[in-house]
């Protein structure tokens, strides 16, 4: 097997290439990476992350039966899914035990990053979103694990109800609006004070903010100004909660020392883009894989072209380079991450579909797709459009073909059907890819687990 | 229908409401009294509230949405010079040719004198054009002959295809902007004018027509009359508010209906027979914005006017329009992808480049049309200018000249006008028209003005009666950007909100929520700073609670997704997926279409 080369050279060779930098990217090439295998990952920039509120949502996901059958109903009829089955989610028929070990995977992997998840499995927590509606996910950021309803709410005895801090330089949290709402969403006590962080600091989207929180120094007079401010409703509340900007690196430490200042649990809400957590999930997992030295990155790369031959690709490239490998991690994100491109005026005829393939074409030709894969998706909601796949993630290369690639795997909402999956199935089926490219790959060092000797579809 | 009062009963004369701007809700029943009353606030109503407020005469103003809510906030955007009419109808050409002029220089900060060039191409009729011409001397419409290859490199991404090219002034016009001001100062002038107010029937007795009554609307009622297509988008809606009991009287001597489209619905509430004395009709017309300015001047077409022959580059965009076709729907009508697929076949051949110009969203608007055929302008208007008789033939072809209506000539049903047809552009005309028989009626004596008074803009809105918000919020929000793509602040904004404009409005006034990102962001930053910023008592529209907060936003996001889904191809549907996400995903908002 080819190893890693050096970035200078026209032609690079991994064992698995992942195409795509957003959650699922980064979680299928950890996961190959554990599995001993070389990854380079080829991406534009970082997707969804900066959009991710960090969550994990526990929606009706596309590998749990029920939501499966709906995206099923919801795809436009069998005609346009994938030959001979019903039209069902890409990962149909996948058991709760897979679904269980890769959220487990995610969790490890996560904390040895720096940025700890809590999971709920099987269960799930209830938080508080950015417009005060109470949302459930699976998994969520430690620093966001105190705000689950069942700590601070539940009912009167508790009393204290929950306290929002708003910042007035932070113009897109309208503290007050989600207290109101939350108020009247859960049934307790929310209120909320905003306060301003000094004339000093001005105005600022939530990065910019989040950096200031990382300097030890000005954090110690916030910590003096949150005590003036929040301390006698603190103390009557059964938690605090603040905008998701207590730092980029330090939030941990931050949290901790706001606790045992105001003397009661705290956590971060939420919030809309651009997002904090997201931005920390993505320089901490970046460091972790680097730091892992299996792993390559080629960011602001668009991949403009990709050679297929014999039902299995050889390399795909952008305007520098080409970059080998044994297997492929497609996973570019679908219509949402610019992975799919809706090609213009297909509206206007209402039977055209995206155009797959791994970015938005070559230059010359705008409408040309780098793979021409085969689609599946349900109407204009473009989030659930995707690639067509067998059970094992492997895109079908047009409508009419019975084979899929063999050595390429489509992850995250590169493969459709994520209105009724977040993150959760991003991280699944990427744990899958990663494993099963791999494995392709010929470079596990035996242990990929039971997932990917499966047999049998189901569907 | 046409509600007796008892005899003997006086009329209600009570002054209980403020001067200025007032939102009614359902829970709302208003008594109030005025000289004149005008139902409708389209560029007819407004236009008509502004002549008669110029009069001295004491007016209210009834609209059951918003500003502008129906046809006048989804035109084109297009100040006729007449060229468009020329070659059918010389008069019509004639009247805009007119107004043109006049609305230059008393309406000058909202228009932008583009300039408009009607070009033949290749596969169009040149007989048209001789005819074309000749309607232009008729109209004395100074059509200058410009040379191709000029034309050309000034406007480069016209089709190389152009036969022929002339010159005309036409102009780009900020219509919304241009409405809010005459009605904000004819409220300052003394107006009334109640919005969310739907005028239910009239009040009539022996002699004639003396009032209307009102009920007030919420968000419920404008979602369905939205024509959004019924129960999804419908969840995130609050429950009814109360409902009064007795629908409000509004009583003067006379009213005049200025619904346009609706017209002879409106009409209708008087009885049959004014309902047959109005044959307006509504038809249908779809727009395309295209996201960025591709022409520099308006672009006509010169052939017999057709779908999609016009660009209108307006502000940052450009507006493709439009279609024709007659709709029997009530609401307000929404693009179908055939329609728009029409507009790019036709609009290409104008400007090939359309094919990369990523649209930005589509919309639509009913024209009021008067059927063919049918002189019936009032002959009681003698003495006042009248409106032109309607033409002949179908489609385009027919008369764009106006109605006006004295229902006590035509259905012995005094007290009663009906006003309706003609385009924005004439919207002055028509009130000056109808204002000259209105003082004729009443017996008073007072010119028109409209002429001559010249309309300031107004964007910050008037200062608010009785103070404004707590001082220490509104420093809060100085500086901060409502809107990154159309560089919006939050103080202008809130300060358009305490005015009575809903985020609706701000949308049509201020651009926010048309750039870029279409609203997904600054939507929602608007909805919190509304909470955050409070709303003092003394505002005009009630106090807003988080839940009419919610119900306001999820209007403001439907009606954002109506106009953005037909043409969400490229990097439209990539925001499309993206705000999804962010609705679903981050927020746990229902959206439009989906399954809770
Ligand atoms: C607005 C928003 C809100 C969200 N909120 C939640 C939430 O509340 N709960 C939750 O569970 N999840 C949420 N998510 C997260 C979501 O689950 C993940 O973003 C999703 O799983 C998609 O991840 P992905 O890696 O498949 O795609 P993306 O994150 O879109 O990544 C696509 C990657 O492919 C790259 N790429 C595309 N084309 C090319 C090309 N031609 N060449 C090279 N690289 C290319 C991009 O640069 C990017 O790196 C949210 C996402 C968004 C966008
Ligand atoms: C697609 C299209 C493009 C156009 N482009 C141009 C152009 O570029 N230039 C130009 O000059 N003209 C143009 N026009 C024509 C122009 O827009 C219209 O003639 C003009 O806006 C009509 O104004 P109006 O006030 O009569 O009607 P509207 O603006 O429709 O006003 C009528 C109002 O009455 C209200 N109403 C109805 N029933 C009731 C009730 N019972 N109680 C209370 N209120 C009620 C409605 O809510 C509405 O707001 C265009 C028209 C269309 C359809």
């Amino acid at each position: 097997m080819s190893r890693a080369t050096t970035c200078s050279e026209r032609v690079v060779g991994y064992d698995v290439v992942v195409l795509g930098a957003g959650l699922a990217g980064l979680v299928a090439a950890a996961r190959a990476a554990e599995a001993g295998a070389s990854v380079g990952i080829v991406a534009l920039a970082s997707g969804g992350l900066n959009l991710w509120s960090g969550l994990v949502s526990a929606q009706r996901s596309l590998f749990d039966a029920e939501g499966a059958e709906d995206s099923g109903r919801d795809s436009a009829g069998a005609d346009r899914t994938e030959a001979g089955r019903p039209g069902r989610g890409p990962a149909s028929g996948w058991t709760a035990a897979e679904t269980a070990e890769s959220a487990r995977f995610f969790a490890a992997v996560t904390g040895r990053a720096g940025l700890p998840y809590l999971s709920a499995s099987p269960a799930s927590f209830t938080v508080l979103s950015p417009a005060g509606n109470p949302i459930t996910c699976s998994m969520l950021p430690a620093s966001a694990a105190a705000g689950d309803l069942t700590l601070w709410g539940g009912g009167q005895e508790s009393g204290g109800g929950l306290l929002i801090a708003g910042f007035t330089e932070l113009g897109d949290y309208p503290a007050g609006l989600i207290s109101a709402r939350a108020a009247s969403r859960t049934g307790n006590r929310v209120i909320y004070r905003s306060f301003s962080l000094g004339a000093a600091v001005g105005r600022g989207l939530a990065p910019r903010l989040a950096n200031l929180f990382d300097d030890r120094t000005w954090f110690r007079s916030f910590l003096d100004l949150s005590r003036r401010v929040l301390g006698p409703e603190a103390r009557q509340a059964a938690a605090v909660a603040f905008p998701p900007v207590l730092g980029v690196y330090r939030f941990t430490q931050n949290l901790q020392d706001l606790a045992e200042n105001l003397g009661c649990p705290v956590f971060e809400l939420p919030a809309l883009p651009p997002s904090v957590p997201g931005q920390r999930f993505w320089r901490l997992w970046r460091h972790h894989l680097e730091r892992g030295g299996r792993t390559t990155f080629h960011l602001g790369s668009r991949v403009v072209e990709a050679r297929v031959q014999g039902g299995k690709c050889l390399w795909v490239a952008d305007w520098h380079r080409r970059y080998e490998g044994a297997a492929f991690v497609l996973a570019t994100g679908g219509v949402a991450g610019g992975g799919l491109e809706v090609p213009p005026g297909s509206l206007l005829a209402q039977d055209d579909f995206p155009t797959a393939g791994a970015g938005s074409g070559r230059p010359e030709n705008p409408r040309e797709p780098v793979f021409g894969l085969a689609t599946w998706g349900h109407g204009r909601d473009w989030l659930s459009w995707g690639v067509r796949t067998d059970s094992d993630l492997r895109p079908y290369p047009d409508g009419a073909a019975t084979e899929p690639l063999g050595n390429v795997f489509a992850a995250g909402w590169q493969l459709g059907g994520a209105n009724v999956s977040g993150a959760a199935g991003s991280i699944f089926t990427a744990w899958r890819a990663g494993g099963l490219a791999a494995a392709a790959a010929g470079a596990t060092d035996g242990t990929i687990p039971a997932a990917s000797t499966r047999t049998g579809e189901r569907g | 229908m046409a509600r007796r009062t008892r005899p003997g009963r006086p009329p209600v004369r009570r002054r209980t409401e403020r001067r200025g701007i007032r939102w009614l809700t359902p829970a709302d029943s208003v008594l109030d009294h005025a000289d004149v009353i005008i139902v409708g606030g389209g560029a007819t109503g407004v236009g008509l509230l502004w002549d008669l407020t110029l009069r001295g005469l004491d007016v209210i103003l009834l609209e059951q949405g918003g500003l502008a809510s129906g046809t006048s906030g989804a035109f084109h955007g297009l100040l006729h010079s007449g060229g468009r009419y020329a070659g059918s109808d010389p008069a019509t050409a004639a009247e805009c040719l007119t107004e043109n002029h006049i609305l230059r220089s008393v309406a000058r900060p909202f228009v932008e004198d583009t300039g408009g060039v009607f070009v033949r191409l290749e596969e169009d009729d040149a007989d048209w054009e001789t005819r074309w011409l000749e309607g232009c001397r008729q109209a004395g419409l100074d059509a200058r002959r410009l040379d191709r290859r000029d034309l050309l490199s000034r406007e480069p991404a016209l089709t190389q295809s152009l036969i022929s090219a002339y010159a005309v002034p036409d102009a780009s016009i900020d219509g919304f902007g241009l409405l809010w001001s005459l009605l904000w100062s004819s409220a300052e002038a003394g107006a009334r004018v109640y919005f969310r107010a739907r005028v239910s029937g009239f009040l009539t007795d022996e002699a004639g027509v003396r009032g209307v009554t009102v009920v007030g609307r919420d968000e419920r009622d404008e979602a369905a009359s939205e024509g959004c297509g019924g129960a999804p988008g419908r969840q995130g809606l609050p429950a009814p508010r109360t409902r009064a009991i007795e629908p409000g009287e509004i009583t003067a001597p006379l009213v005049i209906n200025a619904t346009g489209p609706w017209a002879a619905e409106t009409a209708a509430l008087a009885g049959p027979g004014p309902a047959a004395s109005v044959p307006v009709e509504r038809d249908k017309g779809v727009m395309l914005v295209f996201n960025a300015r591709l022409v520099s001047t308006v672009v006509n077409r010169l052939r017999p006017p057709a779908d999609g022959d016009i660009l209108v580059p307006h502000g940052p965009v450009t507006i493709l329009g439009t279609t024709s076709g007659r709709t029997r729907l009530a609401g307000r009508p929404r693009p179908e992808p055939g329609e728009t697929a029409l507009l790019m076949r036709e609009g290409r051949s104008l400007v090939p480049a359309l094919e990369l110009a990523p649209p930005l969203r589509t919309y639509a608007g009913v024209r009021p049309l008067l059927q063919k055929g049918r002189d019936t302008v009032s002959e009681g208007a003698s003495g006042a200018r009248k409106g032109r008789a309607p033409g002949h033939g179908p489609g385009r072809g027919e008369g764009r000249g106006f109605l006006l209506v004295d229902h006590g000539e035509t259905d012995g049903l005094p007290g009663l006008l009906t006003v309706a047809g003609g385009k924005f552009t004439t919207f002055r005309a028509m009130a000056a028209t109808t204002g000259d028989l209105v003082v004729r009626l009443l017996g008073r004596r007072a010119r028109c003005r409209t002429a001559e008074v010249g309309v300031p803009r107004l964007v910050q809105g008037p200062a608010s009666p009785g103070g404004g918000r707590p001082a220490g919020r509104a420093a809060d929000l100085a500086g901060q950007l409502a809107c990154e793509c159309e560089l919006v602040t939050l103080s202008t904004t809130l300060s358009l909100l305490d005015a009575g404009l809903d985020l609706a409005d701000l949308r049509r006034l201020q651009r926010v929520g048309m750039g870029g990102c279409q609203g997904v962001f600054c939507s929602r930053r608007l909805a919190g700073a509304l909470w955050q910023a409070g709303r003092p008592g003394t505002r005009a529209k009630p106090q807003p609670d988080e839940e009419a907060i919610a119900a306001e936003l999820a209007s403001f996001q439907r009606s954002r997704l109506a106009g953005v889904a037909p043409v969400e191809w490229g990097a439209q549907a990539r925001f499309g997926a993206l705000s999804r996400a962010l609705a679903r995903l981050t927020l746990g908002e229902p959206v439009e279409g989906e399954r809770p």
